[in-house]
């Protein structure tokens, strides 16, 4: 599936908050905090999964045009937030 | 990248330290928090309360709880379950006396629980020079109940004299219970400042330590040895100070400080009832102080970004100035007059070799 | 109210060179950094 096209939820006992640079997640089993840079482009509310990732970024991002490398290195990180079992596709 | 993140400052703690009580039924003498009576004015339920809305609408993700011993407050486990009703994981710290079979029940049905009982020895002589006599065999009791109600648990113990040859035997005490071992820092803060002379491990025995950890990788301990680390263990924690960047502790009668050792006048950072903490975090100088703690004497040292100065807590009550190097970090220990070589010392069979 | 609180903080680490309008992870890889949360060294 294409991966703009994907929707995102928190896994069981994630929890999200956004800060200044981004996205931070903690992941009670370890307990895990992940870090993850990707400044304004997404919000917790993303993770409600009822948005796909490509209207998320057209519709509810800033306004200001992001290049596509960045855009691809989003996707790129959201699936490896999926493989580490912190948010799961819906 | 998260070092740089955490000077500039987050937006909450990620986790916040409780003392959510100073009542205690046991007088250990390293008491950090030299508790004992309940202090004049303790936070009532509903002020608690008030504090784990403040920390969800912020966005802690996790509250550790001690004191004191927090069993001994009545309301705490309505609490606990407020918390959680709230999204806040809780790790409790306890000293496993006022455990029963209704309170392990009771805490084995918690999805967002973490607990950790407190054990300063592999045997009752060590043990209880420290916690009292008789507490080895009222711990072991406790141990043995949350095992059979199958309660996760870790096991804890601050490293001192008396327990380093003993490290090896706490670690299989706590596999037989299926628990994990948390080797934590001294540090001589409230009764330790009088217990250090008798407790603290010394500098052949702190970097024996840093050895063995560096081979014992499933022992944990809570990031509190940041500066003895090998690279090995690094990522296992935010591997330098947490106060101001990640962590802030409450006091029982809700004064806010930076961290649970530097509870003292000069850090006062404020109090929860006349400012919210997301004010206090935000605007606090001393936390930005220690945020952008400068610690000059180090900078040129090769393991400087290992640690980054050491502990500021046990700078400032061996030193009187949280500016001041660390002076257990591993560069301070082995560059000490005499010292040649490295010392290995056997943990459990005998007495130091060299190699 | 956020982006205030922010450039509060930043005012308070940053040096005279920095913009804090812009955002400073706009032009980076999203490079996502773990970390096991053994402990928080200050905490229990």
């Amino acid at each position: 599936m294409n991966a703009f096209r994907k929707k995102y939820k928190l896994a069981p006992g994630t929890q999200v908050r956004e800060e200044d640079f981004g996205l931070l997640f903690y992941h009670r089993g370890g307990p895990r905090l992940f870090w993850v840079p990707c400044g304004r482009l997404l919000e917790v509310r993303f993770f409600q999964g009822e948005i796909p990732l490509k209207q998320w970024l057209r519709e509810e991002s800033s306004r200001a045009p992001v290049p596509e490398s960045r855009l691809l290195s989003l996707a790129r990180a959201l699936n490896q937030l999926k493989d580490k079992g912190v948010i799961v596709e819906c | 990248m998260s070092a740089k993140i955490v000077r500039q400052g987050l937006r909450a703690p990620v986790n916040v330290t409780w003392e959510i009580t100073s009542r205690c039924n046991l007088s250990c003498c390293h008491c950090l928090s030299d508790s004992g009576a309940a202090s004049p004015g303790e936070l009532s339920s509903q002020e608690c309360r008030g504090i784990v809305d403040q920390l969800a609408a912020i966005k802690v993700f996790q509250i550790n709880i001690g004191g004191g011993e927090p069993f001994l407050r009545d309301d705490f486990l309505d609490l606990l379950s407020y918390a959680h009703q709230k999204g806040l994981v809780t790790c409790v710290s306890t000293n496993g006396t006022l455990m029963d079979d209704g309170l392990a029940q009771w805490l084995s049905t918690l999805e967002m629980f973490y607990l950790q009982v407190s054990l300063d020895g592999a045997t009752a002589e060590v043990n209880d020079r420290i916690r009292g006599e008789g507490t080895y065999a009222i711990i072991l009791e406790a141990l043995t109940c949350l095992a059979c109600h199958g309660v996760p648990f870790s096991i804890n113990a601050v490293l001192t004299h008396l327990n380093f040859s003993q490290l090896d035997t706490l670690r299989k005490m706590a596999k037989e219970y299926k628990a994990e071992l948390r080797v934590s820092r001294f540090r001589p803060s409230g009764r330790g400042k009088e217990s250090k002379g008798s407790l603290a491990p010394d500098k052949d025995e702190l970097e024996a330590f840093a050895d063995w950890l560096a081979t014992h990788d499933l022992v944990r301990t809570g990031d509190s040895f940041f500066c003895l680390t090998s690279e090995a263990r690094r990522r296992k924690g935010l591997d330098m100070c947490g106060a101001g960047k990640m962590t802030c502790c409450l006091s029982p009668i809700g004064e806010v400080y930076p961290c649970a050792f530097l509870q003292e006048k000069p850090f006062l950072v404020g109090r929860i009832r006349e400012n919210t903490l997301k004010d206090l975090w935000n605007h606090s100088p001393i936390l930005n102080q220690l945020r952008n703690l400068q610690v000059k004497s180090c900078e040129t040292c090769s393991r400087f970004e290992n640690c980054r100065g050491g502990c500021p807590a046990v700078a400032y009550h061996s030193c009187h100035d949280i500016h001041a190097p660390d002076p257990e970090c591993l560069a301070n220990l082995r560059n000490r007059e005499g010292w040649k070589g490295s010392i290995a010392r056997d943990m459990g069979n005998g007495p130091a070799r060299i190699s | 109210m956020e982006d205030q609180e922010r450039n509060l903080r930043m005012s308070q680490t940053a040096g005279p060179d920095d913009n804090r309008n812009e955002d400073p992870f706009a032009t980076e890889e999203i490079e996502i950094e773990e970390m096991v949360i053994d402990g928080i060294c200050g905490v229990y």
